[in-house]
């Protein structure tokens, strides 16, 4: 062995050996060692270099750490319950299996990030509902509060619907039409609000999210 | 109306200086022509679209931030791929990568905060000066760890020190907990490198599910600190709206109609006692907190030891003896109006120096943020 192969060698050890021993890195290590070892089998860097080609090992490698980092990541999201966070990872996954070159890999991972974090975005409209909980709670008190019977009307009646006729004119005027940018079929899916990801941020009990969505519905009008 | 040119300029510089970047050097074929048509799209979409909202949304939509970056790197590859055909040793290998680092070093030269990354890349550049051969020189970067130090694992920790001053400076304990779990986080990371630098993407992840467990429980104490404010605003307004001042008070007036100032003023009167109720029902209905506990809970005493609750001391004390009587139907004592007169006249209601900085915290933020933003933000020359 020549010494330019034995630097190359030595190199090629020191790459495999930062993933050795970290579970997170497995597949990496695996890639990382069968480089490694197609290098310590060649007579020479000339039949490295088109083992290298011809086993394709840059795109294993690179394989090897996208399939790594998106098992971790996935597995942190189904831990949180993140679940349309965690289908990018997912399909990367999926893609990995197919994919042929490096530049594929990078452009199909970005494509597909582009593509869920449009998902996210629509998710996150999940947030109308308790961005409107002030409001919801004002009128509440309008209507309940025991007040003298003079003021009935301007506070039960003109504030509460006054309240309401703004709320429904932003919502279809507004809201609707800018959340429909990111999706044009979009409408408020009430569903969602008792997904663990976005349950969780409302801090108040189960009986008063119940109220509320009655009472959003009304104020917003859906 | 198109988007304002500021706006644009700073969402869209990036692409123009990528697409330039290739222009210059020459590039050419069928993905650089769909790149440049992408960036025509975002300018005409520029032009056309008259919010900055509609503008972003759009450019996410149709892909084009995606599709520009992919259709990039693909121009950028086969530039590089061809450049590399033509390099037959690694000697020249070596000479286009290091030129390749003293190209970028210009980037951090003159950055401070960059300074960490400046000086590795300055020690890689050094490093393949010095005459050894190029998989020597890549085993060293490797074992060094100056690949990993140049992900920035020192800028990361700066700036969380620097999130975490902030967050004490304005005494923000839920953030600032999420900080220093954050720190140490980054920092038992650290400790398991071999290098005493952590993983980007582990701490990416760590990151992830720090900012997951905090989120509702900054949710909760904000809500909470919403409820108890509402609170002390109705028995404050309710007070007042029986004094002496009211007619003249900011609270009530409508201007040049003395009738409607009135009205406003026995709304206040009548109505206050049970909106307080109402709002007291649905403090505990959320939060299955009192009254009574609102002056010993932890959201409240950090306001107060923050400097943020704006009424003094003697207003507090007068609210807390005024909540008994504040009932439907019911009125505040002719002591408890006076008092609230003497104190208003007296202009001893807000809290002294409420909502300002210590002369120490005034400190550490221009520390923190320079002496010229924070001379923009509090106005002091």
């Amino acid at each position: 062995m020549d010494q330019r192969h034995q630097e190359y060698l030595d190199y090629y050890r020191v790459r495999m050996s930062k993933y050795e021993n970290n579970p997170l890195y497995k597949n990496s290590y695996q890639s990382e060692k069968s480089t490694f070892d197609a290098l310590n089998s060649c007579e020479n860097l000339e039949e490295f270099r088109s083992k290298l080609g011809n086993e394709n090992l840059p795109l294993k490698n690179a394989v090897a750490l996208t399939r790594d980092q998106s098992l971790a990541r996935k597995e942190l999201y189904e831990a949180i319950k993140e679940f349309i966070r965690k289908k990018a990872p997912e399909q990367i996954l999926e893609m990995t299996e197919t994919v042929q070159t490096v530049n594929e890999l990078t452009k199909r991972a970005n494509e597909i990030g582009a593509a869920v974090s449009i998902e996210i975005a629509i998710d996150l409209m999940t947030s109308y509902f308790y961005n409107d909980f002030l409001v919801l709670e004002n009128i509440e008190v309008w209507q309940n509060a025991e007040i003298p019977a003079e003021w009935y009307k301007e506070i039960r009646e003109e504030w509460v619907q006054e309240t309401i006729a703004e709320g429904r004119k932003t919502w279809q005027n507004s809201v609707v039409p800018e959340s429909q940018k990111w999706s044009s079929d979009w409408k408020f899916n009430f569903d969602l609000i008792w997904e663990d990801r976005h349950r969780r941020l409302i801090p108040v009990p189960d009986d008063v999210v119940k109220k509320r969505i009655q009472q959003f519905k009304t104020y917003r009008g859906i | 109306m198109p988007v304002e040119k500021q706006y644009s300029d700073s969402m869209l510089g990036a692409f123009r200086n990528m697409y330039q970047d290739l222009f210059d050097k020459k590039a050419e074929g069928e993905t650089f022509e769909k790149l440049k048509a992408i960036l025509d799209r975002m300018e005409q979409l520029a032009i056309e679209m008259d919010d900055l909202s509609s503008f972003s949304t759009k450019l996410t939509t149709e892909g084009l931030f995606v599709n520009f970056s992919n259709y990039y790197s693909e121009v950028a590859g086969e530039m590089a791929a061809k450049q590399y055909t033509k390099i037959s040793s690694d000697e020249e290998l070596m000479e286009q990568t290091l030129i390749a680092y003293e190209s970028s070093l210009k980037n951090y030269e003159k950055e401070p905060k960059q300074k960490s990354l400046y000086d590795t890349m300055k020690q890689i550049i050094d490093l393949g000066r010095s005459g050894i051969s190029y998989p020597v020189f890549l085993r060293i970067c490797e074992e060094k760890g100056l690949y990993k130090l140049l992900e920035g694992g020192e800028v990361t920790r700066n700036g969380l020190l620097e999130e975490k001053t902030f967050n004490e400076i304005f005494s923000l304990p839920i953030y600032l907990k999420k900080t220093e779990e954050l720190i140490k986080a980054h920092d038992d990371l650290a400790a398991q490198s071999p290098f005493n630098t952590p993983d980007s993407f582990q701490f990416g992840l760590e990151r992830i599910r720090i900012d997951w467990y905090y989120a509702p429980i900054q949710s909760r104490w904000d809500a909470i600190s919403h409820g108890w404010e509402k609170l002390l605003e109705l028995l404050f307004d309710w007070l007042d709206s029986f004094c002496d001042f009211a007619p003249m008070d900011f609270r009530w007036v409508a201007l040049g109609d003395p009738a409607r100032t009135r009205h406003n003023i026995k709304r206040t009167n009548d109505c206050n006692p049970g909106f307080l109720k109402e709002r007291e029902r649905i403090f505990y209905e959320k939060f299955q907190l009192k009254w009574e506990d609102v002056f010993t809970h932890e959201t409240f005493l950090n306001e107060y030891k923050a400097g943020r609750i704006w009424y003094s001391d003697e207003v507090l004390a007068l609210i807390k003896e005024t909540y008994p009587l504040c009932k439907p139907y019911s009125k505040p004592t002719t002591e408890l109006i006076k008092h609230a007169e003497d104190i208003h006249h007296n202009k001893r209601f807000q809290r002294v120096n409420s909502f300002q900085l210590t002369e120490e915290n005034k400190k550490r933020l221009q520390d923190l943020i320079g002496k010229e933003k924070f001379d923009q933000i509090y106005g002091q020359k």
